[in-house]
C-alpha cells in the first residue's frame, strides 16, 4: 500500500502518464486528458502527501491524506494547491491499484 | 512584386499608344526620388527658341509636385515611427480543477494586439516575439496615389506670352513598406517590463509621371516648348513619360521601452511607460525617421469576459533631414504626435482570443496634401495639388486574434484598416506574428 502511494507521487513528479496508468488503470476520459495536458505544460511538479490514513475492507481500501501539489508551468508560473485527497483502491491478482481519486479543499 | 508587374504592363502597352518618349531618372537616395523624377535639374523641356542675346531658351517649369512632394517622405516615415511594439500577453492564467486534481488554463483573453495592455508579464519572465506588417499605401489625404495631378508652370509665368504655357502631369505613385519586427520583453520585476524591438524594413517607392505640354502662349510655334524624341528627329513632341523607382532594405528604428504597472484596483490595471525610438534606420533610405523619438504612454485594462482597454500617448520627435533637405543635410523638426486607442479583447475559447481597437493619431503642423485646381491663362481649370501645414487626425480600426497553438506559443493575426482619409493610408494592413513566453 505504501509502495503504491509512493509510486503515485513519483509518477506525478516524473510527469510520467504511463507509470501513472500502471497504478491507476481506470484513469481515462477527461481526467486522463487533463493529466496529460498538465504534464505537457509543466516544467516541474512537486507532491507532498501528509497524514496518510489507510482503511482496508477486503479487496478494497480507502486512502485519505493531504496533498500539497506544486506545479511550475512552462511559462514559469508556480501554482500551488492543497487538497484533502481520497483514493479508493482495489486489490486484483494480489496487487493494489487506484480506482478513483477525489479532491476536496484542504481545511 | 505586384508593383513590378503593373509597372511592366504600363510600360509595355501604353508607350506605343501614346506615341511618347520615356525618361527613366535616377536618384542618389530613395528620399530624393520624388524630387528627381524629372531629372536632377527639374522639369525642363526642349526648346529651339533663341533669346535676344543669342542664347538658347532654357524652358524650366515648376510645380508643387517636385518642390513639395518630398513631404510625402515625412508622412511615409512617420508610419514607421508610429508603429507600436506588439503587446505581449501577460502570461497564461490557471485555475485548479478539483474534479481532475490538475490545473487548467483559464479562458482569459491573451490581450490586445496593436495597443498596450496594462498588465506586466511577471518577474524573471521573457516574451520573445516576431511580427510582420505589410503596408501598401493607397491614398494621401484622400487623394488616390495612382492619380495625382500636378501642374508645372513656366519660370516667371506671370509675365505671360510664351511663359503662359503649362505642363500637366498625371502621376502614379507606388509606395510600400514591409516591416518585420523582432522583440523581446523581460519582466524586470512583477511590476516592470523592459522591451526592445528591432525592425527590419523594406521600403519601395516608384513614380510614373505622364507629362503633357499645353501651348497656351506658344500655340503658333511648337519649337518653343517641346519634348525631343531621338527616334523622330525634327518633330516636336508634346508628351513624355518620366519614371523613377527604387527600394531599400535595412535596419529600421530600434525601440527601447519600459512599462510599469502603476495602479491596480478592483481588477482594473493602469500602467505608465516611456519609449525611446532610436534613429538607427537610415533616413535617406526611408528606413527610419532620422531623429530620436521619445514617447510617454498610459494604458488601462479593465477586467471582464470582454475586457475593455484604452490608452493615450505623446511622442516628441527631434529634427530630421526628411523634414528639411536631404540633399543639403539641413534638418527640420518632425511633428510631434498625440495618439490614443480604445478597444476590447475577449476570450473565445481557452486557445483563442480576439481584439478590436480604434487607434487615432493627432499631429499638429503636419504636411497635408490637398486638391487645388489651377486656372491657366487660357481660362481653363486644370486639376492640381498643393501642400499646407495642418493638423493630422488619422483614425484606424483593427480587428485581430491571438491563437494559442502549443505550450505558450501564440500566433497573431491582425488587420488594420482606415476609418478616415487623413494622412498617408493603406486600404488595409495585415499583420502576422508569433509570441513565445518562457
Amino acid at each position: 500500500m505504501q509502495e503504491l502511494i509512493a509510486r503515485y507521487k513519483s509518477a506525478l513528479e516524473a510527469r510520467d502518464l504511463g507509470a501513472l496508468k500502471q497504478i491507476w488503470p481506470a484513469l481515462g476520459g477527461r481526467q486522463e486528458t487533463a493529466m496529460k495536458a498538465e504534464f505537457d505544460n509543466a516544467r516541474a511538479i512537486a507532491v507532498t502527501l501528509q497524514g496518510v490514513n489507510v482503511s482496508i475492507a477486503g479487496t478494497t481500501a480507502t486512502v485519505t491524506c493531504r496533498r500539497d501539489y506544486v506545479v511550475t508551468t512552462s511559462d514559469r508560473k508556480t501554482l500551488n494547491s492543497a487538497t484533502r485527497m481520497t483514493m479508493t483502491l482495489e486489490r486484483k491478482n494480489g496487487a493494489w491499484t487506484i480506482d478513483t481519486i477525489r479532491h476536496e479543499a484542504a481545511r | 512584386m505586384r508593383f513590378s508587374l503593373v509597372f511592366i504592363l504600363v510600360l509595355g502597352v501604353t508607350p506605343a499608344a501614346m506615341a511618347q518618349t520615356t525618361t527613366t531618372s535616377t536618384s542618389p537616395t530613395l528620399a530624393e526620388l520624388l524630387k528627381n523624377v524629372f531629372g536632377p535639374n527639374g522639369l525642363i523641356v526642349d526648346s529651339e527658341a533663341v533669346l535676344p542675346d543669342g542664347s538658347t531658351h532654357s524652358a524650366h517649369f515648376n510645380g508643387a509636385f517636385q518642390s513639395e512632394f518630398e513631404r510625402f517622405n515625412i508622412t511615409l516615415v512617420r508610419q514607421l515611427a508610429a508603429l507600436p511594439v506588439p503587446s505581449p500577453a501577460s502570461g497564461f492564467t490557471y485555475e485548479f480543477d478539483a474534479s481532475t486534481g490538475t490545473f487548467t488554463r483559464s479562458t482569459r483573453s491573451f490581450g490586445p494586439i496593436l495597443t498596450d495592455r496594462a498588465e506586466t508579464i511577471g518577474r524573471g519572465k521573457f516574451v520573445f516575439g516576431y511580427s510582420l506588417q505589410q503596408f501598401d499605401f493607397h491614398a494621401f489625404d484622400g487623394l488616390t496615389l495612382s492619380h495625382i495631378p500636378a501642374i508645372f508652370t513656366h519660370d516667371d509665368a506671370q509675365l505671360g506670352g510664351g511663359r503662359a504655357d503649362i505642363i500637366t502631369t498625371e502621376n502614379t505613385i507606388s509606395a510600400s513598406v514591409t516591416q518585420s519586427t523582432t522583440y523581446l520583453t523581460f519582466g524586470a520585476s512583477d511590476r516592470l517590463d523592459i522591451s526592445m524591438a528591432v525592425p527590419l524594413v523594406r521600403t519601395s517607392l516608384s513614380v510614373l509621371s505622364d507629362a503633357t505640354i499645353h501651348r497656351i502662349g506658344t500655340a503658333s510655334n511648337l519649337a518653343v516648348h517641346f519634348f525631343r524624341d531621338p527616334e523622330a528627329p525634327g518633330t516636336f513632341g508634346t508628351e513624355r513619360r518620366f519614371v523613377a523607382q527604387g527600394s531599400e532594405v535595412g535596419l529600421g528604428d530600434v525601440i527601447v521601452r519600459a512599462k510599469a504597472k502603476a495602479l491596480q484596483a478592483r481588477g482594473a490595471t493602469m500602467a505608465l511607460g516611456v519609449e525611446a525610438r532610436l534613429p538607427s534606420g537610415q533616413e535617406e533610405s526611408l528606413l527610419g525617421a532620422g531623429s530620436l523619438g521619445l514617447k510617454v504612454f498610459e494604458a488601462t485594462s479593465l477586467p471582464g469576459t470582454v475586457s475593455p482597454h484604452f490608452g493615450v500617448a505623446y511622442q516628441w520627435n527631434g529634427a530630421s533631414v526628411l523634414a528639411g533637405d536631404v540633399a543639403t543635410g539641413q534638418k527640420g523638426d518632425l511633428p510631434n504626435e498625440f495618439s490614443y486607442n480604445v478597444g476590447a479583447d475577449a476570450s473565445v475559447s481557452r486557445r483563442l482570443s480576439i481584439a478590436v481597437d480604434v487607434l487615432g493619431r493627432v499631429s499638429p503642423d503636419s504636411p497635408r496634401l490637398l486638391s487645388a485646381p489651377f486656372k491657366a491663362q487660357d481660362g481653363l481649370i486644370y486639376p492640381d495639388i498643393a501642400f499646407e501645414l495642418g493638423t493630422l487626425h488619422a483614425v484606424n480600426g483593427a480587428v485581430g486574434m491571438k491563437m494559442n497553438v502549443a505550450s505558450t506559443l501564440l500566433v497573431t493575426f491582425n488587420m488594420l484598416f482606415r476609418v478616415n482619409d487623413a494622412g498617408l493610408r493603406t486600404k488595409a494592413t495585415p499583420l502576422i506574428g508569433l509570441e513565445y513566453g518562457f
